[in-house]
Formats: C-alpha cells, structure tokens, sequence
C-alpha cells in the first residue's frame, strides 16, 4: 500500500501523504515511505522545487498516528524521544507546503520544515501535543523562527487550533485560497522559484537558515565565499545579460 | 551631479536618492555618494535622526543598476560583494519613507533602517534571484525583520508586495497616501527627538545585539550601558521635569 503518493511532473516533485480514512496521518509505514521519496527528490538533478500535500478534502495532516502509537505503547514499546528527529532528510533544494486541511502536530511540523506553505480557506493548524501530555519536537525550535516567540508559544501551551485566516495573519502562510485552488496555486509559486536561477535558489536558503541561527557577523562571513561564488556565477552573467536583452535567462548551474 | 541629497532641518537629517530618471537605481556613483551621507549622518552631531526616501513618485530605489553592472560587466572584473565593505554603523535612529519601488539592494537598505512606512503606491521586492543572484545584507536582516515564513518565500521567489501585503507582515509600520509619506515621517522623527538621546541609542545598540546572541549574554553586555543610561543626568532630568509639568532639557550626559 502506498502511504505516500511521489510524482514528478517538469521540475516539480509532488509528495501526497495519502492515507485520507485516517486523515493522513503519520505512522511508521508513512514517515518510512516519506523519507524514501524525499531522499529521491534530494538526488534526482532535473528537480528543483517539492510541493508536500494531503490526499482528500480534509486533511493534510492529523499527526502522529495515535492510535497507531497506543497499540505499539501497550505492548510497552516506548518512544524515544527525538527518534523522530534522526528521519529527516537535510534538502537544500526549496519545498512548498500545500496544506488542504487539518495541519495537526507531526503534519503541521513537516509543514513548518518546508520553505514556504499556502493553504485552503479550509486549513486548520495546531500544536495539540501539549494536550496529551508530551511536547513538539521539532516544532519546539522551528515555530518560533517562522512566526516569533510570542505567536509560537501561544500555539504551543494552549494546543488550540487556529484556522487559515489567522494563520495568514501570523505570517505562516503566504496566501490562502478556495480549496480547488490550492494546487494550481501551489504549482504557481514553484513555477517562479524554477524560472530563478537554481544556484541563487539553494544558497539562499541555506544562508537564510544559517542566518538564523548565528549572529548576522558570523552568518555574513560564512556566507562570503557563497555569495561571491554566486554573483561570479556563470548564471549570474547570464541573468544580467538577459535582463539587458530582455528575454529570459537560461541557467547552467554554474 | 547630486545623486545623494542630504539636507538637515533641526535636529532631523534627510538623505534622498535622487536619480529619478533611473528610479534611483544604485550605480557607482550613487553608492558612493549615498555612504558619503551616511558618514555626514553618522558624524553630524546636530542631526539626531535620518529620513531616507527617494527623489519622484515612482520609485525610493529599484536596486542595484544593472543596465551599468552589465555595461560594466562586459569588460570589467564582477563585483564582488561578499566582500564589499559593510554599512555604515551609527547608533542614531533611521526611517524609511518609502515612496514608490523599493526593489534588491534598496530593499536591503530600507531593511538596515529601523522603522519603515510607506506610500499606498510602495511595492518591495527581493529580487536578485531572478537576475541569478542573491542578496547580502538581506539574507540576515530579512527573517529577522519579518519571520522566516515572510522571508523565504519574498527571497526564493523574487515577486514584489505591493504596500497592504508588507503592512500585513509587519514590515512597514504605516501605509499612507504619498503626499503624506514626508509630513508623517517627520513626525515621527520629531518623536524620536524628543525623547532622550542617550536612552534613544542605548535601546537601538541593545536591541540589535537582542537580536544577534542569546538572551543571557545579551543582559550581561548591555548591563553598564543601560546603568549608564539610568544613572544619567537626563534620566534626572526627566523625572524633575514630569514633576515640575514641562518639557525635558537634554543634555546628552
């Protein structure tokens, strides 16, 4: 059974998390199968952008399978803490989340991994761990970078749903459309990072992500070298010379 | 030719880019005449706060010039500003009153400013990456500005907001009409003049460090600078004013 449906159209990979009778929800089988298709999209060269959904109308995402994790806890199989964390695969390719529904727990953490997310007037997002008694863990450090400390730790002690307005306003989704809209929009917004040069793209979400994570002094002499190779780029040439020309440049990569 | 004005009324200094013709696009010249009146700036005792706008109502600044870079370019060496000079620092306070395009590099400059408003014709871009390049300065100041969420995809993505969009992310403090744009950042300038100038720069030296390391160390660097603001004169000053019902008189000690 495939738990998460992985396509490639153009440029574009699409990972469906596609157990919609449980809402998505993230199992074993699922985190297995959603690591293989990420480790695909990292090593595959003709794609540059990923777009995470959800299969159905109502979820993207409920979380980590509980029941799933009752089962396997009353046979006392405990999970360790931070196991989870060791499964994700390191991108420095870009990734948009389309969130088509419930964004619970795991399912709103994977969409907070991503660079970028929209998400249906439907969508409804929520740290509810805290209400069963455990804590994020990925989400612990990721929220607070996404939306400030203030936002992050309301979402995260009350474990209070917020829906797709209010995610707008918090910043932690760039736009918010009718649910049949959501993957043309979604292929839309990766159509402009594709048409950017691909060099640019990767370092600068790597240099964004460093950048948050040192002071600005050390992130802009890390960066440095990275910059420069970038605008001493062939494709930096190029951009320059097709703005001039006024056609469309054509990357190399380089 | 002035590409750069720099105009001081009071204690409030005005630097605007004025290349209309080019919607202030930053070109050599430009650039160097524009750190010229930040040094004046940083330098002049008398201007306590800086405006920045652009010159015409079209554009503060479209970013870097790219019909020079690409003249340029052909022949010349490519710049390279990974290991360009940083900006000039000053402790003073700095708006930005952002009238029109404000597009890569002077997207960045308005980032390095403290506040920002805005007309109701503004639109901001970052848009290096679709001339297969990167920012600098805003890989850092961007996230910190707005989020990493708003960051990314204004970075990844290149595409402008116009004024409502940056106003909803917190990246402007004030959307107005452009013919009010001046009157409210001088305003808002007098404000600042007003209070304290010690505290002033105090609190934006701190702030910016709040932001770069963690609390802790953050506390324990800035303890004598914010004991030398309260144990200031002014800090007398302004208690024996609030009491005596009239306005300070600073000293700046």
């Amino acid at each position: 059974m495939s738990y998460v449906v992985y396509e490639k159209k153009g440029h574009i990979a699409y990972i469906t998390l596609n157990r919609p009778e449980r809402l998505n929800a993230m199992g074993s089988e699922v985190s297995q199968q959603l690591m293989e298709a990420e480790e695909d999209f990292a090593q595959d060269d003709t794609l540059l952008v990923a777009i995470y959904t959800g299969a159905g109308d109502r979820a993207f995402c409920a979380g980590f399978d509980l029941k799933e994790g009752a089962e396997r806890g009353r046979e006392g199989e405990k999970r360790q803490p931070g196991s989870r964390s060791s499964t994700t695969v390191e991108l420095i390719k870009p990734t948009i989340a389309a969130i088509n529904g419930l964004a619970y727990g795991g399912g709103f953490e994977l969409a907070q991994r991503c660079d970028i997310r929209i998400c249906s007037e439907n969508a409804t997002f929520a740290m509810p761990e805290v209400k069963r008694g455990v804590s994020p863990v990925p989400g612990l450090f990721a929220l607070p970078r996404l939306i400030g400390l203030s936002n992050a730790l309301y979402l995260m002690l009350t474990g209070e749903p917020i829906d797709a307005q209010k995610a707008l306003a918090l910043g932690l989704v760039a736009k918010v459309v009718p649910l049949p809209e959501l993957m043309p929009a979604a292929t839309e917004m990766a159509e402009i990072l594709c048409e950017n040069g691909p060099l640019a793209v990767r370092t600068i979400k790597q240099m964004v992500r460093l950048g948050s994570e040192v002071p600005t002094e050390y992130g802009r002499r890390f960066a440095a070298a990275m910059i420069d190779l970038v605008w001493g780029s062939e494709d930096a040439r190029e951009g320059m010379i097709a703005f001039a020309e006024k056609r469309k440049p054509v990357w190399k990569m380089r | 030719m002035a590409y750069v004005t720099y105009e001081r009324q009071d204690r409030i200094a005005t630097i605007t880019l004025n290349r209309p013709e080019r919607l202030n696009a930053l070109g050599r010249e430009l650039m160097q005449q524009l750190r010229e009146a930040e040094n004046r700036f940083a330098a002049d005792d008398d201007a306590w706060v800086a405006i920045f706008t652009g010159a015409g109502d079209r554009a503060f600044c479209a970013g870097l010039d790219l019909k020079e870079t690409a003249e340029q370019g052909r022949e010349g060496p490519v710049l390279l500003p990974g290991r360009a000079t940083g900006p000039v620092e000053t402790d003073k306070p700095t708006i930005a009153a952002v009238n029109g395009i404000c597009y890569g590099g002077g997207f960045e400059l308005v980032q390095r400013c403290d506040v920002r408003i805005c007309s109701e014709n503004a639109s901001f871009a970052m848009a290096e990456v679709k001339a297969g390049r990167v920012p600098v300065t805003g890989l850092f100041t961007l996230p910190r500005l707005v989020g990493q969420s708003n960051a990314m995809w204004l970075i990844l993505s290149g595409e402008p907001i116009d004024a409502g969009e940056a106003h909803r992310i917190g990246l402007v403090t004030r959307v107005v009409p452009l013919a009010e744009l001046m009157p409210t950042a001088l305003g808002m300038a007098q404000i600042m003049c007003s209070n304290a100038p010690l505290g002033v720069r105090a609190a934006k030296r701190i702030v910016g460090l709040g932001g770069e390391v963690p609390m802790e160390y953050a506390r324990r660097l800035a303890a004598s600078l914010i004991d030398s603001v309260w144990g200031s004169e002014d800090a007398r000053e302004a208690a024996a004013a609030f009491a005596e019902k009239r306005k300070p008189v600073w000293k700046m000690r």
